[in-house]
């Protein structure tokens, strides 16, 4: 029955395309045949489609040089670029060219600066005074000495075992910010000293240790455990950190 | 087949082309196109001499042809364009144009090729580079999409009109 469907579909198919297109009127052949003739002699030869080819191509390249001169022209209205041409420093001027608190303008790294840094030798019981000035950090900071003869200068500081700084007790903390400190004599480490609002923490130090030899080291103690951290290459984890320079206590004559 | 023998040959066929032209794309300009384009084709040097059938080979290459100067997109949109809309969904009424619009491009080429320019499907198969079976089967999937789009418009139009 399908199949007698599709053939019934399939002839009145025929015959309505017959009847349908069939009715349609065409032009005489001569007129296409013209029509393809003079297509055909407009056709372009050989040396045309190399023409053709060239034009396009030229077209290309006219194009691209618009698009970079107009980029040319783009980069200039917007000036030059601060990388490719810094503003040279005057032969005169006395800035420094770079500095952390300059460059860093979102968020400037904490800093510790203890002075003086020079060495210096006092005598046995004498103080000496240093200034410790501490910007962009709050909270407190850790007071210690270590040995200057094992100090290398070189970030790195002679480790205790696990991750800790050897610390010396050759010396004490006589004051802090003029406030004497240490019922009994002083002491070696101080913990968690205030961060005053003009970041400068001045303290005195001395030692009944003759030929005692050491530097002071103030730091950001984090985490809180009392310790001058160390990584594995001996440099303190416990940032930012600042050491003064060396004090001698040389025996009285 | 020498020049006269082949411009009698083109002559002889072109009118049904022609008109077959118009059935699958829809379009008289863009059909009328094609033949001219398919008989440009038609006087390059050895062609002649590899055709069976004008007909057959002048449907295909002006196919080809319309193809290439329309978007396949906009060839399938174009084809609403001269078509008559009658009431009544049946065989009788409808008029051709109307019946191949509902069918793909392809659909239409090859119901065209077979019910109006009497190919076989082997010839089809032939000038449009597939299998026998596929052609075949391509309109055996017009046939069947005619049908169920008619029926679905008219229940039992097939009682009636066949």
């Amino acid at each position: 029955m399908d199949s007698e469907k599709r053939l019934a579909l399939e002839l009145a198919l025929e015959n309505r395309l017959r009847a349908d297109l069939d009715a349609l009127a065409v032009r005489p052949y001569l007129y296409y045949r013209e029509a393809a003739v003079r297509r055909f002699a407009t056709k372009p030869g050989a040396i045309g489609r190399i023409f053709s080819v060239a034009r396009v191509g030229a077209t290309i390249v006219i194009a691209a040089l618009f698009a970079l001169a107009a980029a040319v022209a783009l980069l200039n209205l917007r000036g030059p670029s601060p990388a490719a041409s810094p503003t040279p420093i005057p032969a005169s001027s006395t800035a420094p060219p770079t500095s952390p608190s300059l460059t860093a303008t979102s968020s400037p790294a904490p800093l510790i600066n203890v002075a003086p840094i020079d060495d210096a030798s006092v005598p046995v019981n004498a103080t000496r005074t240093y200034t410790a000035t501490i910007s962009n950090l709050s909270g407190c900071v850790d007071l210690a000495f270590v040995d200057a003869n094992t100090y290398p200068g070189d970030g790195t500081f002679r480790s205790a075992g696990n991750g800790i700084a050897e610390l010396s007790s050759d010396a004490a903390i006589r004051s802090i910010n003029g406030v004497r400190v240490g019922a009994t004599g002083g002491t070696g480490y101080f913990s968690c000293i205030p961060i005053p609002s003009d970041g400068k923490i001045t303290f005195t130090i001395d030692s009944g240790t003759a030929n005692a030899f050491v530097r002071p080291v103030v730091f950001y103690d984090e985490p809180d455990n009392n310790r001058f951290d160390l990584d594995a290459n001996d440099r303190p984890t416990d940032k930012p950190f600042g050491v003064g320079g060396a004090t001698r206590f040389v025996p009285r004559t | 087949m020498d020049d006269q023998e082949w411009d009698e040959a083109l002559e002889a066929c072109y009118a049904r082309v022609l008109r077959a032209l118009i059935g699958a794309c829809g379009s008289r300009e863009r059909a009328e196109d094609g033949l001219q384009d398919a008989l440009v084709a038609a006087w390059k040097p050895g062609v002649r001499e590899q055709v069976q059938r004008p007909d057959a080979w002048l449907y295909r290459v002006a196919l080809r042809a319309i193809g290439r100067a329309r978007w396949r997109r906009r060839f399938e949109v174009k084809l609403t364009e001269d078509v008559r809309h009658e009431a009544e969904p049946s065989l009788d009424r409808v008029s051709a144009l109307e019946l191949l619009r509902k069918l793909t491009p392809r659909q239409r080429e090859f119901v065209v090729a077979r019910y109006f320019l009497d190919l076989s499907y082997r010839e089809i198969a032939e000038q449009w580079s597939v299998t026998v079976s596929s052609a075949t089967s391509t309109v055996a999937q017009a046939i069947a999409r005619l049908r169920r789009d008619l029926e679905k418009e008219h229940d039992g139009w097939i009682r009636k009109s066949v």
